[in-house]
């Protein structure tokens, strides 16, 4: 045993007594995905993930809280181009004018009024919405690309989207004691479908197998204290993208995606939280001596190009005795 | 008359006369004497008439009392004759005259059993007078060979006794004896000398035969065979402190290694658990040197810290010079530590073999030739956790197999050239996977194995000729290889080797009996070849975009680089005694050319002056400039022609050394070290092909104190406490209005290291070390924001750089060791434990995914090694 230890010593490792948590255990605040989907000319979003000039990118996410609402998502972003290394840089008091303001005093128009100003600084939106205009958006500016070369263009920029998810209490007040912020890019070019420039479209998770079988998406499944799952998701045939690349020497090559897969649940662990498209399947075990009802798992799909789409399952747990 | 004298037994205060019912594998503490008193004058004591008429022969047992100057000042007869022998005995005694014993100390009074002899000349009937050659004796009948066990080394000087008869004799410098005329039949021989455990066999003499006999006496000195006469060396250098291999193998927490006892002296920090670096009066560990023989070589231990890379049974000392050192060391801003090889080998040849949990090794040496003139000696060991590992792995789908070799092969000879040819060599491999179907990470272009690989090897020839009292040489060519290796996937690929001629020359000149001068060259040159293979662009990873498409790349290089070190070095001893003041100046000027990278010049001059202030107390004191050409990677860019210098260090020091008798110590030391130049990254990169990824902006400071109290291997105890008080800081961009100093990683304020060991009865030995230390500085974190395209949180600090502390760190360590010995070999077995008792300690701090939580990481609460070392003597 002493050779064990000593060679586990070797190797960097310790012994380690008191376990921090661990990214897949939701047991706070979470920000866990973002989906960018670019609208089409009705306002209704498409799977493409990738903007032109002049659209429009509905944003959403996937926030999670083990025990408690999410009291709001507040969105800002910028073009990267006005952006510093870790984000916007803004105009605080537009956008604490539209929070400061008493809502239920202003007139739509009002509103409409300190909405757009406060978009002109920066804020995207937030959710939950209760109006349309409040729906998390980018207007990507008509000139966003013109400073940039022809095949620059193509490349594309990206948009820094910045979002803070606040908690609510037990009293429905915001709990800023247990905020997560978290920021993603958009990407904005030239792209149209087709190769060579296929701009990038969002992966789907179509279902998802548990224990090799397909599993009806949106339902529970039941399970017992100690019960251990093999999930597999599986994406849609055009998840996985072909696009062009010029390399380094001019060259174009035709790559293809390789997304992966994170996951998380509010109890239970998995045997590796996350996987690649090649290595899809994970172990899930439900702790036996969990006192859960439901246990809650998501898993987000990421396409390393902006990319992502995510999928929840729910385990109904049966106590047996 | 023939007077025999026969010293049978010495006791320092003991008069108890021997046990002749001691049986013969009783223990026999050996008394603490260093020398045993001789006769020097001998008295012949008048033989009494009536003795003389009734033809009495035999022997007075005396106890007598001798005193520190050799003088008999007291007698009593234990052993009586007759009365008129006995009287005429006493009477003579007190003009006996001997050397006189001696212990540690000095001389000193001792008694001893003395046996005065009365003997007729058988001829006249009258009192035998000693004659040289007309004397007739009885043959030769008994004869014997004592050897020490284990070692089969033939011993002088040890007492031979019949104890029945008490015929006596000593064994001669070929470890022989020879009694004429012991009366047939059986006696019981006894063998003794302090220091050896007593021996006593049954031997029978029969008629008209010789007989012979081989005896084997165990040595219970832990001290004999150990290098304790390498401990002083002489004091050049302001601080030099010399390690002997005896002191380091009973060093607990050593795993008898000569170079990690070094983080046990003033001026070391510790090195985090399983890094093992050389972290030196608050420098870096690439800071440091080490040298073996005189030739640097780039690491001094294996993977993980545990072990050097050098066979310690090949040692004869470690050099540790935290600082002040003189110009013959160079390109190095922080410490020195001066490794040197045993270059002779024993007269027997001997076969050694050790095995602990890690690894096991073996080493053969001995002489050839006619007269023995050809020292040779071969080494190699092997780690074997890679072998074990994967029983306690299976079924877990993951593969480690850490592995380290070395190998060293020695050829000495003397002769007009003292001639030291030394081949010497290591690899350390780390190799990792997991199943096939196991994802490593969430990145495809590093799914696979990852293999660590680095290794050098070099040949050295020492060359040392003493061409008259005052002018000798030394030639030390050198050629060897260093090989690193990383792997990881199939895109991540680096590879470098660098294959290096080092030569240093050394004069030693004495134009005058107090002056010596020592110039020198200290050559280094190579070819580099290195190949870089990544999944990305270095270029690309400045945007950090983790949406941005990657390009694996790949890029490599080939080229040379040189450096000729000049030195001169000049001591002075310009008082009547030399050892009252020892004046130092010396000047090294320091080149190094990477071609078509950069090219540095550098000037060190040093000076430093030691002086005895009393008899036994020493002031001392040093000033210099040191110089360091970048790191290679630091020094190299795609472009080639870049501006980089050396790094600097303009270093001073102050301290005192006081004598506390002969074997105890007590040091002090103050010192300031100045760092400009020094190489950090280029806070204005943008692009790794046209700009200089390094440049020469940062600027340190380092100053503290170290004291040491210090007691010598001399006898069974040895032992020493050691503090440093010390601060180390760094600044990184002043030129760009940086001005928030920040602590060093690895500065430690104090650092208490307080170790013993000590011989104990029937060959045991134990030992224990107790430190204390301030916990390393880090920076702390909080708030990570999520970046949802990688799903990972970048954290922002919460403080200063460096601003808080790791927990400090405490431990206990032990060692015992028993030595077992047989007639042709010798074992010793030992338990070394670390942190016996304090548990974990805090090495490292390890954040959650998001920084909101934090926890240290430990080393492991206990680690034991045990072990044993075989020696035969062929």
């Amino acid at each position: 045993m002493a050779l064990i230890t000593l060679a586990i010593g070797m190797l960097g490792c310790t012994i380690e007594r008191e376990q921090l948590s661990q990214s897949w255990q939701i047991d706070r605040t979470r920000i866990l995905g973002v989906l960018a989907e670019v609208a089409d000319e009705t306002g209704s979003p498409t799977d493409r993930a990738e903007a032109s000039p002049g659209e429009t990118v509905l944003l959403s996410s996937l926030h999670v809280h083990p025990t408690q609402e999410i009291g709001g998502v507040f969105w800002m972003g910028c073009a990267l181009t006005s952006a510093d290394e870790f984000g916007c840089e803004t105009d605080p008091e537009a956008i604490e004018a539209l929070f400061d303001a008493d809502i239920e005093t202003l007139s739509f128009e009002e509103q409409l009024a300190l909405y757009e100003e406060a978009r002109a600084a920066g804020f995207l939106g937030f959710e939950p919405y209760s109006e349309a205009f409040l729906q998390p958006q980018i207007q990507v500016p008509e000139d966003l690309l013109d400073e940039l070369e022809p095949s620059e263009q193509l490349e594309g920029l990206s948009y820094i989207v910045n979002m803070v998810a606040t908690p609510e209490n037990k009293s429905g007040e915001m709990d800023d004691s247990d905020t997560e912020i978290a920021t993603k890019r958009v990407v904005v070019s030239q792209a149209v479908d087709g190769l060579p420039w296929t701009p990038n479209h969002n992966p789907k998770i179509q279902y998802l197998l548990i224990d090799g079988e397909q599993h009806v998406p949106g339902t529970p499944r039941s399970a017992s204290p100690g019960d251990t799952f093999e999930l597999e998701p599986i994406l849609t045939t055009a998840s996985i993208e072909e696009y062009s690349y010029i390399n380094r020497s001019g060259e174009e090559e035709i790559r293809q995606e390789e997304p992966w897969f994170a996951f998380y649940t509010t109890d239970g662990f998995f045997d590796i939280p996350f996987s690649l498209s090649e290595y899809s399947e994970v172990d899930f075990s439900i702790p036996k001596e969990t006192v859960s009802e439901s246990i809650q798992v998501w898993i987000v799909v990421r396409d390393r190009r902006g990319g992502m789409h995510w999928h929840e399952q729910i385990f109904e747990i049966t106590q047996d005795n | 008359m023939l007077a025999l004298l026969l010293t049978l037994s010495v006791h320092a205060q003991d008069i108890a006369p021997p046990n002749p019912e001691s049986s013969p594998t009783e223990e026999a503490e050996p008394p603490p004497l260093t020398r045993l008193p001789e006769l020097l004058e001998f008295v012949q004591a008048p033989y009494p008439q009536t003795a003389l008429e009734a033809g009495t022969e035999g022997v007075v047992g005396l106890l007598i009392q001798i005193d520190a100057s050799g003088a008999v000042t007291q007698a009593e007869v234990i052993r009586s004759l007759t009365p008129e022998l006995d009287a005429a005995a006493l009477e003579v005694a007190p003009q006996l005259r001997f050397s006189p014993a001696e212990d540690e100390n000095g001389p000193t009074p001792v008694m001893i059993e003395f046996d005065y002899g009365f003997v007729l000349d058988s001829a006249t009937n009258e009192a035998a007078v000693p004659q040289d050659d007309e004397t007739v004796e009885a043959p030769v009948n008994f004869e014997g060979l004592v050897l020490e066990m284990a070692t089969r080394r033939p011993l002088a000087e040890m007492g031979v006794l019949l104890v029945e008869t008490e015929i006596s004799t000593e064994t001669d410098a070929d470890g022989r004896f020879s009694l004429r005329g012991v009366p047939l039949g059986k006696h019981t021989l006894r063998i003794a000398r302090p220091g050896w455990r007593t021996l006593e066999r049954q031997v029978e003499i029969t008629e008209n035969e010789l007989v012979s006999i081989e005896l084997w006496v165990k040595n219970d000195s832990w001290t004999e065979d150990e290098a304790v006469g390498v401990y002083r060396k002489a004091r050049e250098e302001v601080t030099r402190r010399t390690i002997s291999v005896q002191e380091v193998r009973r060093i607990p927490g050593t795993f008898g290694d000569p170079v990690r006892v070094i983080q046990n002296l003033p001026g070391a920090a510790r090195a985090p658990f399983g890094s093992g670096g050389l972290l030196i009066r608050g420098a870096n560990p690439e800071d440091s040197a080490v040298y073996i023989d005189g030739i640097r070589i780039p690491l001094i231990y294996h993977l993980g810290g545990y072990v050097s890379v050098f066979n310690a049974d090949l040692l004869e000392s470690v050099d540790y010079l935290p600082g002040g050192y003189g110009v013959q060391y160079g390109r190095s801003l922080g410490g020195v530590v001066d490794v040197s090889t045993r270059k002779e080998s024993p007269e027997q040849p001997r076969l050694s073999w050790s095995t602990d949990i890690l690894d096991s090794g073996g080493l053969f040496e001995g002489r050839l030739g006619k007269d023995g003139q050809h020292h040779v000696a071969i080494a190699a060991r092997r780690s074997y956790v890679d072998l074990l590992l994967p029983t306690f792995l299976k079924n877990t789908g993951v593969t480690a197999l850490p592995r380290w070799y070395d190998y060293q092969l020695r050829y000495h000879h003397k002769g007009i050239w003292d001639v030291t040819a030394l081949v010497f060599g290591f690899g350390d491999s780390l190799f990792l996977s997991t199943d096939p179907d196991i994802p490593q990470g969430v990145d495809a272009d590093t799914q696979g194995a990852a293999e660590i690989f680095y290794g050098t090897h070099r040949g050295l020839v020492n060359l040392e000729r003493e061409f008259s009292d005052n002018f000798s040489m030394r030639l030390v060519p050198s050629f060897g290889v260093d090989l690193a290796e990383f792997g990881l996937g199939s895109t991540f690929d680096i590879e470098q080797d660098q294959w290096l001629i080092e030569v240093r020359a050394e004069a030693n000149w004495r134009p005058h009996p107090k002056v010596e001068i020592i110039p020198g060259v200290d050559f280094l040159g190579g070819w580099y070849t290195f190949n870089v293979g990544l999944p990305f662009s270095p270029t690309m990873e400045l945007d950090a975009d983790p949406t941005q498409e990657r390009e694996p790349v790949s890029f490599g290089d080939d080229g040379s680089g040189w450096g000729p070190d000049f030195y001169l070095k000049t001591q002075i001893r310009p008082l009547a005694d030399p050892d009252d003041l020892l004046l130092t100046a010396g000047m090294r000027t320091s080149i190094v050319t990477v071609v078509d990278q950069y090219t540095a010049v550098g000037l060190d001059p040093r000076f430093s002056a030691r002086h005895r202030l009393f008899e036994n107390t020493w002031v001392k004191g040093s000033a210099g400039i040191y110089t360091q050409p970048p790191q290679p990677f630091e020094g190299w860019a795609p472009e080639g022609d870049i501006d980089i210098d050396f790094e600097q260090a303009a270093s001073a020091s102050l301290g005192v050394e006081q004598s506390l008798g002969q074997a105890t110590t007590l040091e002090m030391e103050g010192f300031y070290k100045d760092l400009s130049d020094l190489v950090v990254e280029n806070s204005e990169l943008t692009d790794y092909n046209t700009q200089a990824s390094f440049v020469n902006e940062g600027v340190g400071r380092i100053y503290g104190l170290e004291a040491m109290l210090r007691r010598d291997p001399v006898d069974d105890f040895f032992g020493w406490v050691s503090y440093t008080l010390s601060r180390s800081e760094r600044l990184d961009h002043p030129k760009h209005g940086d001005t928030q100093w920040y602590p060093f990683d690895f500065d430690q304020t104090h650092i208490f290291v307080a170790l013993a060991g000590v011989e104990l009865p029937r060959a045991w030995r134990a030992s224990g070390r107790f430190r204390y230390i301030t916990g390393n500085p880090y920076t702390p974190y909080e708030l990570g924001v999520y970046n949802v395209d990688e799903d990972s949180y970048t954290a922002f600090p919460s403080g200063d750089p460096n601003s808080d502390r790791l927990p400090d760190f405490y431990s206990l360590d032990l060692r015992t060791e028993k030595r077992l010995t047989f007639k042709k070999w010798r074992l010793d077995l030992y338990v070394d434990v670390l942190n016996a008792v304090r548990g974990e300690n805090a090495e490292y701090v390890n954040y959650n995914y998001d920084y909101t939580e934090q926890r240290w990481i430990k080393g492991l609460p206990l680690i034991p090694s045990f072990g044993f070392e075989a020696e035969i003597w062929l």
